[in-house]
């Protein structure tokens, strides 16, 4: 039986470089049953044993209620993990020991990992391991996981003979003992479950019946003490942290080192530097996107989809084949260009800390969208590509905020969508009327925000965002993990562009699309103004949006657009264009991060959004 | 009145700090009536509160005992009137004169409770507060519990973080609509706890210290937060 080892820390400790460095490249990314919290588990060989390892989320505490910290409680209650291997940053000893507390708690083997060996001792910090091993009695591991220093012994302990159990019991109120013993004893529960049963946090082994129990007592205590078991238990852990921690840190005054904080986070220049980035990052996966994307199409037009044609099969088969590459073309054309780009961008700004300043300097702003600081990454993205964009919404901290900013992010226009606007009404009509396009769809963003912001059930939490630490990023890394996004983009978007693709292509085949065209000729003529192969065009543009340009070129028989279609159909066609309905692949996306209903309603919603100011444009053109 | 002049006595007595008290020293407490003074002290003696020799009045341990509680419950209503109500402090302590012959150990007892979950050091075992309110070592800590909340009304008011300038180091006292802000129990802002303001935007975003790490809070979570300022390090 091979044993599995589970790592859990705060954020940013260094848990993903272990994982990183331990496992090998069969890395599998496997989403939680019921969440949408991905757990990446990998296989290290070490000594001609194998054992499995599994990167769980970076959590504050065992006690919260967001899906991460559900997820994690679990995994440590109920998983099958034989061992916990618990990261710590030494540099900020204590803060981390309160997670640790809780984990220890759970009487499961573990072992304790000092990361950050290195940057305590810079900071002035010498940390007794000898005394902290002996404090919760299980071993502790001294490393830099930058360098690689040391980890190899996390593995010696997991395939040891011996698995250590903590043995440190963490003192409560006396009140909250009494109380977890009442549970413990009638409910036959361990103390740690009696303890998460107080904090009235979920768990699947607490029934409700103990839930109510416990919610009784809590009333109780909450009344003697004016707080909450929660409050009271996490303020004990905390003496107890920040005891054990002053007993083992040993602290030289430092000298104080240059403070980049005071540049990034004032709000001048930090706010001029924040635009700066993100203006850059933009304009960089713009124009080298946008070339690479050529690149890998007019490649992949070369060398396969043209070869195929030359095969003469049967033309059914000639269809359908077709119609694969196309998907695959699609499909990469997006993941290399935009998606792994953007996220080496990301990934950069992630490990330097960057990221945090600029959430806490954008916060203000998203304010009014109904979001928050983190907001400010999905919506720079989202000019980018939209997949990448609802991938990242997953580090918003509630579902209604990852609600709102996905649909944001879906109006927007990403990339292939300033291809349209710039290839359609730039250079038929005209740069103002390009402009003119952009400017509404920043209002309709902005209305929707509002809207949204009102409307969108849940509760608004405000920020409480740790800062990360300011540091160089290592580029083995920050690849490593852009490589892992977009393969997980690809995961997630192939199957359905390939299918949608496939029956886009049969449906030509058998000649339904030119039955949709005349069939939707008389209805698009007389809502939007636009002839049926206009609109079928359109309708392509749900694959790839800029196919939508290449398909009206196609089925126009012209380049020269401004031959078949007038001005204002122009201009209509690239407005519906750019507002309705995703493409396949942030449909896919949006269905994975925010669930079916949700992907459904903003299609509909963008669907209904764009034909009706469509046709409303169709009826102003038509009086003027 | 007997009775309520007693408490007073024995918490002037108390209050001077020295061994013995003269009664003449006393009869501003008296309000002129010496007799009523005289009454009282005579009560005091027979009950074995206080003991009367050339220099003047002592306390008896009992005496000790009863003074320092009569004198926690001044503190404790002062405590409350000013830090919670706002009363002046001067009018308060002349109120709390009247109210702390009155008010049951009970009440003072729930009263000190809520004062310690809003005020300075709230969490039990707390650093920020040395005193401790157990019972069993309540004979000790009365004398330590007196000072602790005399010093309480003296300290600075109860403001919100959003209200602090940048680089102050504070004190959190409490943090308002909790269930919302559950994280921040995770990263340490508890009552108690000392926190300092690193960053203050213009629209009250700011970022604090706590524990060595710099976390940034939304506006609206500042100003949850409420903190009183710490004068020294």
């Amino acid at each position: 039986m091979m044993r599995r080892a589970v790592l859990i820390g705060n954020p940013s400790v260094g848990k993903s470089l272990i994982f990183n460095h331990l496992t090998g490249l069969g890395v599998e990314v496997s989403n939680y049953p019921g969440t949408t919290v991905g757990l990446m588990t990998g296989i290290v060989r070490y000594n001609e044993t194998e054992f499995s390892l599994t990167d769980l989320p970076g959590i504050y505490s065992l006690s919260g209620k967001s899906d991460e910290e559900q997820l994690v409680r679990e995994f440590l209650i109920t998983g099958d993990a034989d061992l916990i291997v618990a990261v710590l940053d030494a540099k900020h000893l204590e803060r981390n020991l309160y997670l640790l507390l809780q984990a220890a708690e759970i009487r499961k083997p573990l072992v304790i990992v000092l990361n950050m060996m290195d940057d305590a001792r810079s900071a002035g910090k010498i940390i007794d391991a000898t005394a902290l091993s002996a404090k919760f009695g299980v071993p502790v591991i001294e490393t830099i996981a930058t360098e690689g220093k040391n980890l190899e012994k996390i593995a010696d302990y997991v395939i040891g003979d011996e698995l250590p159990v903590p043995v440190i019991v963490p003192r409560y109120d006396h009140h909250i003992e009494a109380a977890a013993r009442n549970l413990q004893k009638y409910h036959n529960l361990s103390a740690a479950e009696a303890l998460f049963a107080l904090e009235n946090v979920s768990l699947s082994t607490l029934s409700p019946e103990v839930m109510e129990s416990a919610a009784a007592i809590s009333s109780e205590i909450e009344k003697r003490h004016m707080m909450s078991p929660e409050q009271i238990i996490g303020a004990n852990r905390h003496n107890t942290a920040k005891a054990i921690s002053d007993e083992v840190t040993t602290i030289t005054p430092q000298k104080k080192r240059r403070d980049l904080d005071s540049l990034l986070t004032r709000g001048f220049p930090g706010i001029p530097i924040l635009i700066i980035t993100m203006v850059g990052i933009l304009g960089v996966v713009f124009l080298l996107g946008g070339f690479l994307e050529e690149a890998i199409i007019s490649v992949m037009t070369t060398y396969l989809l043209d070869p195929f044609h030359a095969l003469n099969l049967a033309p059914f088969w000639d269809t359908v084949g077709g119609a694969v590459i196309l998907a695959l073309m699609s499909g990469l054309g997006i993941a290399f260009p935009y998606v792994f780009l953007f996220y080496i961008f990301i990934s950069i700004l992630e490990d330097t800390g960057y990221l945090t300043r600029a959430a806490f300097l954008a916060d203000r702003g998203m304010h009014h969208l109904g979001l928050h600081g983190q907001g400010l990454i999905p919506l720079v993205l989202s000019f980018g590509c939209s997949v990448p964009a609802i991938m990242s919404t997953r580090f918003l901290p509630t579902r209604r905020e990852r609600i709102i900013a996905s649909v944001l992010v879906t109006m927007l226009p990403c990339s292939a969508r300033t291809v349209v606007i710039s290839g359609i009404v730039a250079s038929f009509i005209g740069f103002g009327a390009a402009f003119s396009i952009y400017g509404i769809v920043f209002i309709l963003v902005f209305v929707l925000g509002c809207i949204l912001s009102r409307i969108t059930p849940g509760e608004q939490y405000g920020m409480i965002l740790e800062m990360a630490q300011l540091r160089r990023p290592i580029p083995k890394y920050v690849v490593r993990k852009a490589w892992m996004r977009v393969s997980e983009f690809l995961y997630i978007a192939m199957p359905l562009l390939l299918v949608s693709s496939v029956f886009l292509g049969i449906f030509e085949y058998f000649g339904l699309v030119t039955m949709f065209e005349s069939f939707i000729d008389p209805i698009s003529t007389a809502v939007l103004g636009l002839p049926g192969f206009a609109f079928t065009a359109l309708m392509f543009g749900i694959l790839r949006k800029e196919m939508a340009f290449e398909t009206l070129a196609i089925m126009g028989g012209t380049t020269d657009l401004a031959s078949i279609l007038t001005s204002a159909q122009l201009y209509i066609f690239a407005l519906v264009c750019v507002l309705f309905v995703p493409c396949i692949s942030t449909i896919a996306v949006l269905m994975k991060e925010i669930g079916v209903k949700a992907a459904a309603l903003i299609t509909v919603f963008t669907l209904l959004l764009g034909t009706s100011l469509g046709a409303l444009l169709h009826f102003v053109f038509m009086l003027v | 009145m007997t009775f309520e002049l007693s408490e007073d006595i024995l918490e002037a007595i108390l209050n001077t700090g020295k061994a013995a008290v003269k009664v003449s020293n006393l009869e501003n407490l008296a309000n002129g009536n010496t007799d009523g003074l005289k009454k009282a002290v005579t009560c005091l003696k027979d009950k074995g509160y206080v003991t009367e020799s050339a220099e003047g009045l002592s306390l008896t341990d009992k005496g000790t005992v009863k003074a320092s509680q009569v004198a926690r419950k001044h503190a404790v209503l002062t405590s409350f009137l000013t830090d919670v109500l706002g009363t002046e402090p001067d009018h308060a302590s002349k109120e709390a004169c009247q109210m702390e012959h009155s008010i049951s150990s009970e009440t003072i007892e729930r009263l000190d409770t809520f004062l310690e979950t809003r005020g300075p050091g709230g969490h039990k075992s707390g650093r920020g507060r040395p005193w401790g309110r157990r019972a069993a070592h309540m004979e000790h800590a009365v004398f330590q519990e007196h000072e602790g909340h005399a010093g309480l009304t003296k300290r600075n008011p109860i403001i919100s973080l959003s209200e602090c300038e940048e680089g102050s180091l504070l004190h959190v006292s409490m943090i308002r609509c909790f269930g919302k802000h559950s994280r921040l129990i995770d990263l340490g802002v508890i009552p108690g706890e000392l926190i300092t303001l690193r960053r203050k935007l213009d629209n009250h975003a700011v970022v604090i210290t706590v524990k060595g790490c710099d976390i940034a809070l939304s506006p609206e979570v500042a100003e949850n937060i409420l903190v009183e300022r710490c004068n020294t390090q």
